[in-house]
């Protein structure tokens, strides 16, 4: 594996801060004419929602944890060169897992805690691994099946808020509020406890990757499967574990959702944080040091698109901004020019 | 009538056929095409965009929907094949963009648009449509089998190299197949939202175009695999909507939907441990740069 430097690291840091401003910039101007209001306006709505006070700023925190965990499972994933895009499935079956523990078992309330954690990582890595079994076994493409996984968990969660699990109060399918019990508790709210999970998680995954055996193993057959397999490195094996904590960390997600935030299970949880983590991993470089700043990012640009729709535009424009995220910051990678080489 | 039910359920065929052969036709070159989904989505919006400004008519929107597919692909193949980006990453980010696109020209420039008039002319009671998914997949087997373009086509895919050598203009080859094949699927985008839902709401593919892209797989890059497998699906589709107009549940609601999403996974999974031979472009996904 090729060591960078830390000047390439700074580099292509600056690329993609750069990269990032222009993509913002042109869809604002993009936008700004689109409903004939000026960039100024526009711009102080898109930043207020973050920035404009305290309560704004917390809550932009609050997104950032779930968008954070994703991130650093996917992190895993993507650093032994697996595309695992199930983030959104995994994130739900945490979703399912935490919600069903903490309202039907009735267990003492640390208990239900902890039973969450550890069901939703153990559930939900194990759903994961269902794909990495299959391409590690017989190669099968991971891509399509982490996706058609999301479609049938994505109907999972909705038939148990329609039927089973529905509350029947409140204008969309939902379920009950956990105990009060179980509930994380606040930081400041909104900020839940939650927010140091993911910090505490961020510093885990760093160690794992780089400091243990497995994790330098993983990024062996992630830089190259073929060589890594020649040299008597088990690959099948390390495509199952890799998938398995990915998958796992994921799912922790939507614990973190059910615990700290929403403190139930309702229709489009997740707003697509499966995807959204997916260009934060790719901002991030798959470094996760950086995965905090970069989920920060995506949680700003999603609060600030919120903040737009007060001027009319359509809430969708975040989903085309982060689409063009995914291919501008991969750029620098591509270019040998760039870095004068 | 006996025919009836049948029909209905082919007419969905053109979604699913045209979709996976534009698929196929950028995988075969070389060129992942992971923006089906996103391409198809598109596709819904151009042609209801075509319908409602350039003069209520059908065969136009669907028309547009082809050309702007067109457009996607040129910019799949400018980013995937000139730049050398990830073509896995640049799919996603194309699917994203598209999608969101779709949803946000539609809020701003289309209120509320419905197609009211039906596709015609028909045979058997299967528009015009059918017949041309029908037609373009033994156009695209006669092609890759028999003629020196298809032969390109192929070389490019399994070894740019070579083919390079053989004076085939792997860049031109790809540029090609991946904005045609980006052209059938739009195509598949508008003949969903003109002619099966007659209407446009966001997130109307719902999953199709990743199952056209599942075929592609489980089709192991045959014309005649997909063919069939498209086919297959469609039935499975057809019958799920079918089961459920008709009020026939055997599961909730929200697993009905799913059904051919499960099947994807199963003949998957299936096809990888039975182990048929993986007829996998050798040069799918990789970057080819002259020397």
């Amino acid at each position: 594996m090729k060591k960078e430097t830390f000047s390439d690291t700074i580099s292509s840091l600056l690329y993609i801060l750069c990269a990032l401003v222009i993509t913002l910039g042109l869809s604002f101007i993009l936008s700004s004419w689109l409903i004939q209001r000026n960039i100024a306006d526009i711009l102080n709505f898109f930043l207020a929602s973050s920035f404009g006070s305290t309560d704004n700023f917390l809550r932009m925190l609050t997104r950032t944890t779930p968008i954070l965990i994703t991130t650093l499972g996917l992190i895993i994933a993507f650093n032994s060169g697996i595309w695992n895009i199930g983030g959104e499935g995994q994130i739900i079956i945490g979703v399912i897992v935490s919600t069903g523990i903490c309202l039907f078992l009735n267990l003492p309330p640390n208990l239900s805690i902890l039973l969450s954690f550890l069901g939703s990582f153990i559930v939900s890595g194990v759903y994961a691994t269902f794909a990495g079994f299959l391409k590690a076994k017989w190669n099968v493409n991971e891509v399509a099946i982490t996706m058609m996984q999301n479609f049938i968990i994505i109907a999972l969660l909705q038939w148990l808020i329609d039927d089973p699990w529905n509350w029947g109060v409140g204008l969309y399918p939902r379920t009950a509020m956990i105990p009060a019990e179980t509930r994380l508790p606040f930081i400041y709210n909104p900020l839940n406890l939650t927010f140091f999970v993911g910090i505490a998680l961020v510093i885990l995954v760093h160690f794992m990757l780089n400091r243990t055996v497995l994790g330098y193993e993983l990024q062996v057959i992630g830089s190259n499967i073929k060589a890594a397999f020649s040299q008597g490195i088990n690959t099948s094996r390390l495509i199952t574990i890799s998938m398995l904590i990915s998958g796992g960390i994921c799912g922790l997600a939507g614990s973190s959702l059910v615990l700290g935030e929403y403190f139930r299970a309702q229709a489009g949880i997740t707003s697509n944080y499966g995807f959204y983590a997916i260009a934060a991993a790719l901002i991030a470089d798959n470094k996760p040091m950086l995965a905090p700043f970069a989920s920060l990012l995506i949680s700003i640009i999603c609060e600030g698109i919120l903040g737009l729709a007060a001027l009319g535009l359509p809430h969708r424009l975040g989903q085309v901004i982060i689409g063009l995220i995914y291919i501008v910051v991969i750029f620098p990678k591509a270019m040998k020019w760039f870095r004068g080489s | 009538m006996a025919f009836e039910p049948i029909s209905s359920i082919l007419s969905f065929f053109p979604v699913i056929g045209l979709a996976t052969l534009g698929g196929f036709l950028c995988q075969k070159s070389g060129v992942w095409n992971i923006a089906i989904e996103g391409m198809m989505a598109f596709g819904t919006f151009s042609g209801i965009f075509a319908y409602h400004y350039f003069g209520q008519s059908i065969w136009l929107s669907l028309f547009f929907g082809f050309l702007l597919g067109l457009v996607f692909g040129l910019l799949l193949s400018i980013l995937c094949v000139h730049f050398n980006l990830d073509q896995i990453v640049v799919g996603f980010g194309l699917w994203f963009v598209s999608e969101g696109l779709a949803g946000f020209l539609y809020f701003i420039l289309l209120p509320s648009v419905r197609v009211s008039e039906t596709f015609r002319p028909k045979l058997l009671s299967l528009d015009p449509m059918f017949y041309f998914t029908l037609v373009s997949f033994a156009v695209l087997y006669f092609i890759l089998k028999n003629t020196k373009h298809g032969l390109a086509i192929i070389a490019t895919g399994e070894n740019p190299k070579a083919a390079d050598v053989a004076g085939i203009d792997v860049y031109k080859v790809r540029l090609f197949s991946t904005m045609l094949g980006s052209a059938f699927i739009g195509l598949a985008g508008s003949y969903l939202s003109l002619v099966i839902l007659q209407g446009f709401t966001y997130k109307m593919v719902s999953g199709y175009g990743w199952t056209a892209f599942a075929l592609i797989l489980f089709g192991r890059w045959t014309t005649s695999g997909i063919f069939f497998g498209s086919l297959f699906f469609t039935f499975l589709i057809g019958l799920q909507i079918r089961l459920q107009v008709m009020g026939i549940l055997f599961l909730p609601l929200e697993f009905m939907v799913i059904i051919p999403h499960i099947g994807v996974i199963i003949v998957l999974a299936l096809a990888g441990i039975l182990g048929r031979k993986a007829g996998m472009p050798a040069s799918l996904g990789v970057h080819y740069e002259r020397e």
